[in-house]
């Protein structure tokens, strides 16, 4: 497949969702949320004083409550579009015409990524300039580098989550998909917090166990690439987890591969 | 030249048969017709043709390379019985996408696109969104869509449905044309009236099975193509 038409797929795929109300409603919700959680702690930040007269909550802390929403917002909308993104052409039939011209399929579902990664992209890029006019002053504190190192950082776990949203919508439709994947997704955190504590975790297998362990494996860690940014701000107690990221990185390429194996075999 | 090839082609469909050692051999320039009833198994042998299905059995070849492949569909342009887009493209966006997708660079994605509308008669449509017209020009500009790249072998599934009568003549004269200019064409369809007058060699299929596949003079010896079908199917 020539480039153009590998950028003309990618430009599809964001066209594709500027067309759907759900792209402006997420758009309204993602500054709606930032604006009155940031009124809200203000306010709770100004009230709530400890005896000495100092703040409970420091403008530097609310600065990593922020960071930590707008990736947990992210990868939310990155499995939104990672499920949408080939599932709309399969309920619309377009796939059968897309893949009958000289389309390959694994370019088909490389441009699709990416084109939802742009997309999550972009809210990420409103919702940090929006956090940097919001927290400026507690940003000048924070080192340069962990603030240049934040919104790269952050599409790291957006592209892995956009991969896994379309491996589950090879086989579930969106609500069905993202009711599954937030089940898999609090299964697993609740895995990656027992395992982190036994010693041992092939001990006294049960069922459940087996699916928690399988969970902790297979699910992406998304929070691993940011304790990278974590470390570089200097934030106590925080070291880069190189074991989670590396089972991240794994973990993400071994679905692609899966995804991409499936998706060749399937008939349309 | 062999440009489609098939060899002990099966296929099914759980316990449905949809294709059942199917073989035969199309060259340069002819217009092929596989006739059937519904379910004969003509659309799982277009599927198999376009890479969209794999075949259980069997191979299928096009310009001497295993369908499905990329490559090998770089040649090919394919109209489905409802031609169905991006209902948000406009008409020319439509075809300047399949122009890309098959190589032309962006001047010559623009006078193929020109000239494709000009043939089809459809150049004010050029700026109209999809989701704005009739089946009918829908169909039009599907069948403008094979215009564009330099197509060897058209896949043209029902091509005679959703057409005006003007429309059906206008589309015959183009199949004229191209098979003039020695592009090979493959039928798929129901109207055996229409396809009659334009193809040179056919095939039956029923319930999966090739009955009947050859040279239209020598298969129909002077009968009509509705009358000769009948008998072989029935």
């Amino acid at each position: 497949m020539n480039n153009r038409a590998f950028f003309l797929l990618i430009w599809n795929t964001v066209q594709k969702e500027l067309r759907s109300k759900s792209f402006y409603m997420a758009i309204a919700l993602t500054i709606g949320m930032l604006v009155i959680g940031f009124s809200i702690m203000q306010a709770f930040k100004n009230e709530i004083k400890l005896e000495n007269g100092t703040e409970l909550l420091g403008s530097g802390q609310l600065f990593w409550v922020y960071y930590s929403f707008i990736n947990a917002w992210s990868i939310f909308l990155g499995l939104m579009f990672g499920l949408n993104c080939v599932r709309s052409d399969v309920s619309s039939g377009v796939i059968g015409q897309l893949l009958a011209l000289p389309i390959s399929r694994p370019w088909y579902l490389v441009s699709r990524v990416l084109g939802s990664w742009l997309l999550v992209g972009f809210y990420q890029v409103i919702s940090f300039l929006l956090t940097g006019v919001f927290f400026l002053e507690a940003i000048k504190q924070i080192p340069f580098s962990a603030i240049a190192l934040a919104p790269i950082i952050s599409l790291l776990p957006t592209l892995a989550a956009v991969i896994l949203g379309l491996f589950i919508s090879l086989w579930l439709g969106k609500t069905s998909g993202l009711i599954l994947t937030g089940i898999a997704s609090l299964g697993g955190s609740w895995a990656r917090s027992h395992f982190a504590q036994v010693q041992n975790p092939l001990d006294n297998l049960s069922f459940l166990k087996v699916v928690g362990l399988v969970l902790w494996i297979v699910i992406p860690r998304f929070a691993a690439p940011h304790s990278i940014v974590q470390s570089f701000a200097g934030i106590d107690d925080i070291q880069i987890a190189w074991g989670d990221i590396a089972q991240f990185s794994l973990s993400t390429a071994l679905v692609f591969v899966v995804v991409n194996l499936v998706f060749v075999r399937r008939g349309y | 030249m062999s440009i489609v090839r098939a060899e002990s082609l099966s296929h099914r469909y759980g316990s449905h048969q949809a294709l059942d050692n199917v073989s035969f051999e199309i060259n340069e320039g002819q217009c092929f017709a596989l006739l059937g009833p519904n379910g004969a198994g003509k659309t799982t042998f277009v599927k198999i043709m376009l890479g969209l299905q794999n075949p259980a059995a069997g191979s299928l070849f096009l310009f001497n390379e295993k369908a499905g492949v990329a490559q090998a569909r770089s040649q090919i342009g394919y109209l489905p019985e409802k031609f169905s887009f991006y209902p948000y493209y406009k008409v020319k966006d439509t075809l300047e996408f399949h122009a890309a997708v098959s190589g032309l660079s962006k001047n010559e994605s623009h006078s193929a696109v020109e000239e494709s509308l000009a043939k089809l008669k459809i150049s004010e449509l050029a700026n109209k969104k999809l989701s704005s017209l009739s089946k009918g020009q829908l169909q039009r500009v599907g069948i403008a869509s094979l215009l564009v790249g330099n197509k060897k072998l058209l896949i043209l599934d029902e091509p005679f449905s959703g057409l005006d009568p003007i429309g059906i003549k206008d589309l015959k004269e183009l199949l004229r044309d191209l098979k003039k200019s020695n592009i090979t064409l493959f039928i798929n369809s129901h109207i055996l009236s229409e396809v009659e007058p334009l193809c040179d060699h056919f095939g039956i299929l029923n319930l999966g099975k090739l009955l009947v596949v050859g040279e239209k003079n020598k298969l129909l010896n002077g009968k009509s193509l509705e009358d000769f079908f009948s008998e072989v199917v029935q």
